[in-house]
């Protein structure tokens, strides 16, 4: 990956850490402010704990994973990745926390909390989660990250297309609203609301047995679309 | 906790770099225990950000910007002022009078005091 000043031509593959798809993508748990605060905080603990510098890219990188994972392993669509490989290369590789990060690494860390906010602004979601910095890290192809994917030979379009797929598979998990739920999610009225679902613009399920509509949380986006920023200028 | 206010000259005004630029505020706050971003005002005219924070120190907030990698210029404690002191709505820690602000004094028949 470009760039990185620890990167060395023989260095084994991080054989733990494995692509293949699954079947069952599990939703990334809500984001906002306490994805941001949980792997902010939790960087300073990953560089006690590895002996990194906790501004670093990989110092994020593993906090993000730690925040992310369950038992262990962090999984989503074609990654599937051990942590403690991870946290075990970044030991190796990091930038040891009694050293001042480069210029690069500075750089890195610029760009990539940019490449957030616009993986923010694509999707159109109001906050920032998992799936966000996921494809930031992929995108900024950086230090651990962006070494651990690539060996994955994972695209961003894949992971992309994995939230989609994945989305739609929680059927007995995914938070169910009401019209007049999601219309004070999305900001519009109740009756704009009925109006999508009687167009088929907004797809809603009846509880059996009762006329109680329901839409899932999935398909709330299908009434979002990203603004080109050039529109608004 | 006392507020500040901070102005930050930002050259490059594309969005993109403010947006990256309040990720990294943002993230970095949570490294203090005391530190919390309010609000921040860009003056597109001046190539000026102007935030407001409560802080323990102007130390926290000069060390806070070095880790997130944003500027800091002038940083002066203020003292909020806002409509709800004036309108009776609830604010946090307002105490309500407990006898009239206003003070008539007694007179006698003749209208001395």
């Amino acid at each position: 990956m470009s760039g990185d000043s620890s990167e060395r031509p023989d260095a084994p593959p991080l054989a733990a850490a494995r692509s293949r798809e699954t079947e069952h993508s599990p939703p990334l748990t809500s984001g906002g402010g306490d994805l941001i605060r949980s792997v902010s905080e939790g960087m300073r603990r990953v560089g006690d704990d590895l002996g990194i510098h906790d501004l670093s890219m990989d110092a994020t990188f593993v906090s993000f994973l730690r925040h992310a994972s369950r038992f262990g392993v962090f999984s989503f669509g074609p990654i599937t990745l051990d942590l403690a490989v991870v946290e075990d290369a970044a030991m190796r590789y990091g930038v040891p926390g009694d050293q001042p990060l480069g210029r690069d690494e500075d750089e890195a860390r610029e760009r990539f909390w940019g490449l957030v906010a616009e993986e923010q602004r694509r999707s159109g979601r109001r906050a920032i989660d998992e799936l966000h910095f996921l494809l930031a890290f992929m995108r900024l192809n950086w230090g651990l990250a962006g070494r651990i994917i690539g060996e994955l030979g994972v695209r961003p379009q894949q992971v992309e297309g994995a939230a989609r797929a994945g989305a739609g598979r929680q059927e007995g998990l995914e938070k169910l609203y009401t019209p007049e739920e999601a219309a004070e999610y999305l900001g519009v009225h109740v009756q704009t609301v009925r109006a999508w679902i009687r167009s088929g613009r907004l797809r809603a399920h009846r509880l059996v047995g009762q006329r109680a509509l329901r839409v899932r949380a999935s398909d709330l986006g299908s009434v979002l679309e990203p603004v080109d920023p050039a529109e608004l200028r | 906790m006392p507020i500040f206010m901070i102005d930050r000259d930002f050259v490059d005004h594309d969005s993109a770099a403010v947006e990256s630029a309040a990720l990294r505020a943002l993230a970095c706050s949570y490294r203090f225990d005391d530190l919390r971003w309010i609000r921040s005002f860009a003056d597109e005219e001046r190539h000026t950000i102007t935030c407001v924070y409560e802080a323990a120190s102007e130390e926290d907030l000069r060390e806070h910007a070095r880790l997130a990698m944003i500027p800091c210029g002038d940083v002066r404690a203020v003292t909020e002022i806002g409509p709800e002191m004036f309108e009776g709505r609830e604010t946090e820690g307002a105490v309500e009078p407990t006898t009239s602000l206003i003070h008539v004094p007694s007179t006698t028949r003749d209208g001395e005091l």
